[in-house]
This record gives structure tokens, C-alpha cells and sequence, in this order.
């Protein structure tokens, strides 16, 4: 190697760090993190894209799987790097006191009272009504399951079944099915007795259960012959029927009605773009195009009247699908969740 | 021993040859089929990951080179993996050179505390880097994850260089010394031209170190510098369709290039 | 990937020339070592020193306690603690509330005693909210805070340096009066992870010596050329990310993928198995990463032994079967444990291919350090089990270098 073979590999070392540098300050784009697969999909065309196009802010998207603890430790280390996040109820439910979100301020977004009732919180604002559900692939089970008792019968139904990786609904599907009331589920799960007859119902099919993480995921087992049923959030198995055609089936029975939410971590770097994006996408025609990509509800009312209403059949809110619900109460899981999802973790490596 | 035992012996001997071989071809196949299996699989015409193949199509490698997250995560990866291979071979190489003129004692403790990378589990190195980069806002930044690759790669740099300057002449050092040449200019004229295989296998080891990395890029990277493995795991944890393995069959092809090419730089080796 | 070939290939020796050079030359060496030891130093060596410390201790809740980790502290534990004492504890949680990190306080006080949660929660609320708390208000908050226990357990988790991440890790806790005792039934996940972890290991590497040894031998006894190209079959795998060969697992374990479908076609199996998301399917992946591992150290053994030993052996009448296990054998052991020691640290710190290929109970070490970082962002806890992580790797390695090490040998 000559002198200036040598005096090149310093340029270029030079070159490459000032390009890592610059990299990391890239200007004028927004991190969104949302929940990946179909849903995000759906999002990217109707949010982010005409959204880059309209403002020329770039899109950075990431995905998750809502885990607070990600948005918790960016806040902690006052470096968020998320600007704003697609968020369940569960997370809000603690992490608005905790300090992980931004409090709201609606007048740069939209009119807070179009939104539905319990969907317009001080630090976050509902995107989607969505649904936990369980479905089947029709072509795989001799009967059809019909409610969520089916999920613990592996006599009549034997083969493996897909659930959240998490303790939510799971719980209180185990309790339903053991028995207890969907009205009364909340009252027994708040007692120690209560955490132990979920856990032993869970425990009858704790051997047959591929724990998914990501919402893309049930769709994926199905159609991967991997369960023969599985939790999972509605719009995702709906895209899977109305899209691919997949031969799958949504039982309603004991559907874990939520909202889904944006939401601006606390001390994002961005919070003017961050604004601008949550405006963007509360605006209620914007909003109703999302219902085309994935089957949830919107959660400005305005948007509910422009949508076609043949779509409106396949969202959770459609009364044949509302006959029998389980009220998610997101409170409860503010309080307990935590101690429940160590047990529930520690339920699932043993 | 009789002549029955022993055509007895010789048959037996035969199948046992015979099974051997059997046993053997199935493992070199166990090796390589999983590897083989995924490349077809780039070019399936449908969304499925089975065979046989429903149709023979390049929608996928289309769909990942117009995609904005696989693109952002390729130029991730060229970004680190090169600044990795620069920072790392110049600190290794002169690294290994220095060590080789140590005493023996003294070198056989600095190499052990240079070559520790490579026997702490990844998970650990990660954490560890994690907690002492967030506290000097080097989490999240390119920085952060190129100083941990460099980190990770020194090593490969170091134990190949020195492999290379194991035959080196150094009586070679004292004749340039006696005719006046510096250290630095031995070392750019004399030296760096015979162990420049070494010099070049070890930025090779350095690059792919980088470039096969998930575990620090999950754990200290942030979204901006999202790597092309990563986001590789996040794919395969939520939607496994034929992407994924366009992107699997582009990282195969790198490292076959680059084993190539450490396998001509060592032929070119005049040892 | 590539790292056993690189641990196993030894550093060369010192030549004579470079032993004998003088103190300035050393120096000149010295400093070309310099960048690299400097960087390795601060960037590698300081932070695991740092994470060490951080499995002991827990800064971030004693920097949220800075007015009564001193009281706490001194406090003899048998009675309630003073008024003063109080007022610090009050103004820390006004504080902890303000800055929203109340939470963090009450979660990780929960891990001590979980009933304390909420009334930390309703205190820290209290003491933010005007006019305040007065010492006499917090004991009357809740009963829990007329026990002392319970501020025997504010007063733990006040410590700077605290043993129990160390003992969760083993399954341990401390009681109330401070002895070291198991943890509930429902709590217990370490030592079976640990016993999992070492059964995996050992699983592999098993399997990859029973894989790796006869087929070392075959390619040993093929021409060069064939050599060659065998090893190409080992060397190509070898090569490839850890990450895509754990995804081509994925994909050719599936319900529906080439495993199933191949031995379905066959008629081995009339449905199919189930493979992913399972423990052997971990292990399979495994043994496909690590038996190149295995191998070539073994292979690189058996090129060295001369055909001479077993001939002799032959003509002195031993029978092919004895000469092979009692002559030539014995000669590639060094092999075959520098090979298998390899595989089982390895195997010790897996994380992406039971992270894929295996179910919630199929998790090793590794897993609960990514667990408590990303999921309980309990840092403490991610670095303890770290430790017990990095101790065992270390301790295996010792044992590696000394089959590996000619030195080490020599003083034998």
C-alpha cells in the first residue's frame, strides 16, 4: 500500500463518520411507530404517505408490539426518538399519570367532542374501535366454535389455538369460560382467587397454545396451518378474508371492545411536525379511509358517516357484532396490570 | 483367523464403509439445505413460503428495493458495517504488529484483554453497552452502534493479522532500521506490503461482523439506524412472507462474496 | 460465526528476534498497541464493569430517595422511624410525584413487598397534593405504614448496594426478618431457565459431536480435491448469519414447510409435526449453527495424526474396531473438547434462535437479559442476570483456553 493508498483509507474513515454524523441528524422527518403488518400497511397509504406529500415531511416508521417499556425508556433517558405513537388503552391507562405522553393540546388537532365517547383522552386521541376477537380457519375444524368456551374445549376442538403474548383478554376469556359472568369478570379478577381460577383455566391449554406477539401474527398462524384458531385483532383477520380470500371465520362472542390511540411521547423532538400528523390524521375523511385497509371503526364520528356501507358490516361496531361484548375496562389493567403480567410471564416460562 | 472370518470381516467392514458414507452425505445435505431452500423461495410468484413454487417471479425483490423501510435499513448497514471495516483494520492491524514485538508475558495478557470480545455472549455486551452509551447520548446514534461493531470486530482484525505476521521476517525491520528508514515508513513500505492478505481478510471479518449483527443493533440502535437484520427479526416475528427471504438470499450473497474473497487474499498470501 | 475458527487458530508464537529486542522497541510497540487497548478499554471493558455494578445497585431509585436513604439508612428497624425521618420520605415521594416517577418507586418497592404498591402510590399523591402530608397523616394513611416491616422494605430498597437481583437470579429472596429463603412457586423461573440453558447446551453439543466426528473423519479420508468441496457444504453454512439460517429454519420447519412435507410425501408421518415454536426445533437450529463449530477444530486434529499409529497398531494384531478407538481415538481428543467447549459457550449465550424457533418456555439466559432491558426496563435486573451470564461463560472459557493453550499444557 502506497502513501496515498494510506492517506485515502483516512479520507474515507473521515468521510464515513461525518456521513454517520450527519445521518443522524437528518432533518425534516417524523418517526411513527404503529403495530406492524397490514394495519401499518393500511396506515402507511391513507397517514403517512399523503401525509409526507402534503407537508414533505418524511415518514420514518417503526414498529411494536405496545410495549410501554420501549416508550418508558426513551422518556426515562430523555432521548425519545419516537414522535408519535399508535397506542392502546392499556398504556394510556398508566402512562398519562406516569408522565410517558405529552398532555394534548386539542385546539392544534381537532374538535374534541366529535370523537366517541371515553376516545378523546387529555394524551391521546382514538384513532380506531378495535377488537380482540377469536377466528378459525372453516376448512381445518370438523365444527365450528361459536364462543369463546370453545378456545378451552380441546376435546371437541383438539389442535393447537393462538393467543396474545400477554395477559390481557386472555384472562378474561379464562374466566368467561370457567363460568363467571362477562359483567362480573373484573370484580373476580380483582381478587387473588380470582387471578388463580384464570390461571388454572389457562393452564388446561397452556400445551396447546402458540403465543403470538404481533398482530400480523395470527392471520400468519392460520394461514400457516401453525393453530387451528387464535385470538386476534379483528381487522387483521378481516383483511385476510376480504383480502386475500383466506377461509378464516371471526367469532364475535365476548369481543374485547378498545380504542387504539396517537399519542406524542413525552419530550418528543418534534412536536410541532408530531401535531401536525395527529391533526392530519383525525380529520374525519382522512380517518374513514383507513376502515378500507383494516376493518376497524373510526373514532371521530364524522368519519363513521362517509364510510361505504358495505364496510360498515365487517367493523366490530356493526350490531350483529355487538350482541355479546366484553366491556374492556382499561382501568382495571392501569392498576393491576403490571402485577399481572409477572405472573403471567412467569406463568408462561414454567 | 480363518479365510470365512475374514471375507466376513471384509464384508461387514464394506457396509459399515457404505453406512458411513450414507451418514455423512445426510449431514453435509443437513448442512446446506436450509441455506439452498430459502433462495428459491425469493422468487415464489405468490406470498407463500412452500414449495412447490407457485410461479417464478421477481415481485418480491421489486417490492423490497422500492420499500422505504428495507431500503433506510440497507443504507444502515453499507453506513456501519464500512465505517466498522475503516476504524477497525487500521486499529487491529497495528494492534497485531505492536503485540508481535512485545515481550511474552506482557503479550499474552494485552491479548487476552483484546481478544475478550469475542468470548462474552452477545445479550451481555449489548446490555452492558446499552447502559454506558444512554448515559453519554450515544444510544441511538450511529456512533454508538459503530464504536460497539468496532468493538466486536478488532479482534478478527487483530488474530488475523497476526496469523499473517507469524511468518514475517523481522530481521527485515533491522535491515530498513540500518538504512535509515523511520518506523512509520518500515512499516507503510516493508511491512504492510507482505501482510497485506492478513490486513485484507481481517477488514473482510471486520465488515461481515458488522453486517451479521442483530443483537447490539436491537438493543442500542433507534429507529433512524435500523440495520438491514434487524429489521430482518422484527420481519420475521410478524409477517414471514417471500420479502423476507429476498432479503435472507441478499445477505447469503454477501457473505459467500466476502468468503471469496478472504479465500483469495489467503491464496495470495506469500507464506 | 466465524469466531471458533479465529479462537481456535492460536496467537503464533513470539519470535526470537522480537524477545530480544530492546526496551525502546518495546515502547515503539507498545504504543501501536496503545489506540486499540485504550479503545477496547472504554469501550468494551468499562461498560461490562459498569453493567457488573449496575446488577448490585440501583441508581436510579436511590438517586429518587435522596433525602431518606440516610435516615432509612441508620433507622435500627425495630420501631417506626422518627418524624424527621418521615418528613424526608414525605418530601422525597412530593418530589418523585412531581417528576412523575412515583411509579417507578412503588414498582420496584412492589418487587419487595407487592401489597405496598398502592399505598405508596396514595402516599407519594398525598405528599404532592397541597397542603401536603404531616408525618402523623402518611401513618394514617394506611395501615400498612404503622408496621415497620414495611419501612424495613423502603428502608432495602433505599440501600445503595443491594445482593437481591443476585439472589432472584437463583430463585432467592430475602424475608422479613432478612434471611435468605426461596421465592414462591409462581415466582420461580431462573433455575429451571438456568438448568434449560445448560440442557440445550449440552444437547447441542452432543448432537454436533455425534454429527461432527464421523463426518470430520470421512472428509479426512477423501482426496484433497473432495476435501475441498466437502468442506465447501460446511464452510458455506458457516459463512451465513446466524439470523438467515435461523429464518431458513423457520420457513423449512413450518406445519406446511419441507421437513413436513417431504416426510409426509415419504409417508414417515401421516400429519404433520410440529417443529417451530418448540424446544427441538431450537435445537435443531442450533445443532445447524454450531456444528461447524465442532467440527473443524476436530477435522484440523485429525489431519495432524499420522496413518502410522493405527497401521502399527494393525500389524500387531489389534482388529480395525480397537485400533481405531483405542489408537487413534485418544489422538483427536484435544480436538474434540477444544470443538465441544466451543459449542457449549456458545450455546450458553444464544438468544435469536430460541427467540424464533422456540415457545415462552423454551427461553434461555439470554432471553431474560433482553426481558428485564426492554419489557420491566429493570436494568438492575437485566444486569444481574448478565452476570450470572458472563461468570459462567468465563468460567467455561478458562477451561477452553486450558485445552487449547500449548502453554498451559506444557506446565501440566
Amino acid at each position: 500500500m502506497n502513501r496515498n493508498n494510506g492517506r485515502l483509507l483516512v479520507a474515507a474513515a473521515t468521510a464515513a463518520l461525518v456521513m454517520a454524523t450527519a445521518q443522524a441528524r437528518a432533518a425534516e422527518s417524523l418517526t411513527v411507530t404503529s403495530w406492524g403488518g397490514g394495519y401499518q400497511e393500511g396506515q402507511k397509504k391513507v397517514y403517512f404517505d399523503p401525509f409526507a406529500a402534503k407537508t414533505g415531511i418524511k415518514i420514518v416508521e417503526e414498529s411494536y408490539s405496545g410495549e410501554n417499556a420501549k416508550i418508558k425508556a426513551q422518556v426515562d433517558a430523555d432521548d425519545v426518538t419516537w414522535d408519535v405513537v399508535d397506542v392502546d388503552s392499556n398504556m394510556i391507562a398508566t402512562g398519562c399519570d406516569e408522565g410517558l405522553f405529552e398532555v394534548l393540546d386539542y385546539s392544534k388537532i381537532a374538535d374534541r367532542s366529535k370523537f366517541v365517547e371515553g376516545s378523546a383522552t387529555d394524551c391521546a386521541i382514538g384513532t380506531i374501535v378495535v377488537t380482540t376477537v377469536f377466528a378459525y380457519d372453516t376448512t381445518v375444524l370438523p365444527q365450528a366454535p361459536s364462543a369463546v368456551t370453545d378456545i378451552f374445549d380441546l376435546e371437541k376442538l383438539p389442535g393447537k389455538r393462538g393467543l396474545w403474548k400477554r395477559p390481557y383478554v386472555n384472562l378474561e376469556w379464562a374466566l368467561i369460560a370457567d363460568g363467571v359472568a362477562a359483567k362480573d369478570v373484573y370484580t373476580t379478577l380483582a381478587t387473588p382467587e380470582g387471578v388463580d381460577r384464570a390461571f388454572k383455566k389457562l393452564d388446561t391449554i397452556k400445551k396447546d397454545v402458540v403465543w403470538w406477539e404481533a398482530g400480523a401474527q395470527p392471520a400468519q398462524l392460520l394461514a400457516d396451518k401453525e393453530v387451528v384458531m387464535s385470538s386476534a385483532w379483528s381487522g387483521r383477520i378481516q383483511a385476510a378474508i376480504s383480502t386475500d380470500k383466506k377461509p378464516f371465520k371471526i367469532v364475535w362472542d365476548a369481543q374485547a371492545l378498545d380504542f387504539n390511540f396517537w399519542a406524542i411521547p413525552k419530550g418528543a423532538k418534534h412536536l410541532e411536525d408530531s401535531y401536525k400528523f395527529i391533526a392530519f390524521a383525525s380529520d374525519a375523511a382522512t380517518m374513514a379511509e383507513q376502515s378500507k385497509y383494516s376493518a376497524y371503526g373510526p373514532t371521530n364520528s364524522d368519519a363513521a358517516k362517509l364510510i361505504a356501507p358495505a364496510v360498515l358490516e365487517t367493523l366490530p361496531t356493526a350490531p350483529e357484532h355487538m350482541k355479546s361484548i366484553l366491556v374492556y375496562d382499561a382501568k382495571f389493567w392501569g392498576e393491576h396490570g403490571e402485577d399481572l403480567t409477572k405472573r403471567f410471564n412467569n406463568w408462561l416460562a414454567q | 483367523m480363518n479365510a470365512t472370518a475374514s471375507s466376513n470381516e471384509a464384508v461387514s467392514t464394506r457396509i459399515f464403509r457404505a453406512l458411513m458414507a450414507v451418514f455423512c452425505i445426510a449431514v453435509l445435505l443437513f448442512l446446506i439445505t436450509p441455506v439452498i431452500a430459502v433462495i428459491p423461495l425469493s422468487f415464489n410468484a405468490e406470498p407463500y413460503l412452500t414449495y412447490p413454487l407457485a410461479g417464478v417471479s421477481l415481485r418480491w425483490y421489486a417490492t423490497v428495493f422500492t420499500s422505504d423501510n428495507w431500503l433506510h435499513a440497507l443504507k444502515s448497514s453499507l453506513i456501519v458495517a464500512t465505517a466498522t471495516t475503516l476504524i477497525a483494520t487500521p486499529l487491529g492491524t497495528f494492534a497485531a504488529f505492536g503485540l508481535m514485538q512485545l515481550g511474552s508475558r506482557t503479550r499474552r495478557i494485552v491479548t487476552g484483554l483484546l481478544l475478550l470480545p469475542l468470548a462474552v455472549p452477545a445479550v451481555v455486551v449489548a446490555l452492558a453497552l446499552y447502559i454506558s452509551f444512554s448515559r453519554v447520548g450515544l444510544a441511538n446514534s450511529y456512533a454508538g452502534l459503530i464504536i460497539a461493531h468496532t468493538a466486536l470486530a478488532t479482534p478478527f482484525v487483530v488474530v488475523t493479522v497476526s496469523a499473517t505476521l507469524a511468518s514475517f521476517d523481522y530481521t527485515l525491520l533491522r535491515a530498513a532500521a540500518s538504512l535509515g528508514s523511520g518506523p512509520i515508513r518500515t512499516f507503510r513500505r516493508v511491512v504492510l506490503p507482505l501482510i497485506r492478505p492478513g490486513v485484507i481478510s481481517g477488514g473482510l471479518f471486520a465488515f461481515i461482523t458488522s453486517w451479521d449483527d442483530v443483537i447490539i443493533a436491537l438493543f442500542i440502535a433507534g429507529p433512524q439506524q435500523r440495520t438491514l437484520p434487524r429489521q430482518m427479526f422484527s420481519g420475521l416475528r410478524e409477517q414471514l412472507d417471500p420479502s423476507i427471504m429476498v432479503v435472507a438470499t441478499l445477505m447469503i450473497a454477501v457473505s459467500v462474496v466476502l468468503a471469496l474473497l478472504v479465500f483469495v487474499a489467503k491464496r495470495k498470501s506469500p507464506a | 460465526m466465524t469466531q471458533a475458527a479465529i479462537i481456535a487458530s492460536d496467537m503464533p508464537p513470539a519470535s526470537p528476534a522480537a524477545d530480544r529486542s530492546g526496551r525502546r522497541k518495546r515502547r515503539n510497540a507498545l504504543l501501536l498497541v496503545l489506540p486499540l487497548l485504550i479503545f477496547t478499554l472504554v469501550s468494551f471493558v468499562a461498560p461490562i464493569v459498569i453493567m457488573l455494578a449496575r446488577g448490585v445497585s440501583e441508581p436510579e431509585i436511590t438517586r429518587l430517595l435522596p433525602l431518606s436513604r440516610g435516615p432509612l439508612a441508620t433507622w435500627d428497624g425495630t420501631a417506626l422511624p422518627s418524624d424527621d425521618t418521615l418528613a424526608a420520605v414525605i418530601a422525597d415521594l412530593a418530589a418523585a410525584q412531581r417528576q412523575r416517577q412515583a411509579a417507578t418507586i412503588a414498582k420496584r418497592l412492589a418487587a419487595i413487598r407487592s401489597d405496598l404498591r398502592q399505598p405508596l402510590l396514595a402516599a407519594a399523591r398525598a405528599a404532592a397534593t397541597p397542603p401536603g402530608l404531616t408525618p402523623e397523616g402518611l401513618l394514617a394513611l394506611d395501615t400498612v405504614w404503622r408496621d415497620p416491616a414495611s419501612w424495613r422494605a423502603l428502608a432495602e430498597l433505599a440501600q445503595p448496594f443491594t445482593d437481591r437481583y443476585l439472589l432472584q437470579t437463583l430463585d432467592l429472596t430475602r424475608n422479613a426478618s432478612g434471611e435468605i429463603v426461596s421465592v414462591p412457586d409462581n415466582q420461580a423461573i431462573f433455575l429451571a431457565a438456568l438448568g434449560r440453558t445448560f440442557g440445550i447446551g449440552l444437547a447441542v453439543t452432543l448432537i454436533t459431536l455425534v454429527l461432527g466426528y464421523p463426518l470430520a473423519y470421512f472428509i479426512c479420508q477423501q482426496s484433497p480435491g473432495l476435501q475441498r468441496f466437502m468442506l465447501l457444504f460446511v464452510l458455506l453454512p458457516f459463512w451465513t448469519s446466524v439470523l438467515v439460517r435461523t429464518a431458513a429454519w423457520l420457513v423449512v420447519l413450518q406445519t406446511n414447510g419441507l421437513v413436513n412435507d417431504t416426510l409426509m410425501a415419504l409417508h414417515v408421518i401421516g400429519e404433520p409435526l410440529k417443529l417451530v415454536y418448540t424446544r427441538s426445533g431450537t435445537i435443531l437450529g442450533m445443532v445447524h449453527i454450531q456444528l461447524p463449530f465442532t467440527l473443524l477444530p476436530i477435522y484440523s486434529v485429525m489431519q495432524t495424526i499420522s496413518p502410522v499409529y493405527v497401521r502399527a497398531a494393525r500389524s500387531l494384531g489389534a482388529t480395525p474396531t480397537a485400533a481405531f478407538w483405542r489408537v487413534y481415538v485418544p489422538q483427536t481428543l484435544p480436538g474434540v473438547a477444544a470443538g465441544c467447549l466451543l459449542t457449549f459457550i456458545l450455546c450458553l449465550g444464544y438468544y435469536i434462535t430460541p427467540a424464533i424457533l422456540g415457545g415462552p418456555a423454551d427461553q434461555m439466559l439470554s432471553y431474560y437479559v433482553a426481558y428485564y432491558l426492554n419489557n420491566e426496563i429493570n436494568w438492575s435486573m437485566a444486569a444481574a442476570v448478565s452476570t450470572v451470564l458472563l461468570v459462567l461463560t468465563i468460567l467455561f472459557y478458562i477451561a477452553y483456553s486450558w485445552f487449547t493453550d500449548p502453554t498451559a499444557k506444557a506446565t501440566r
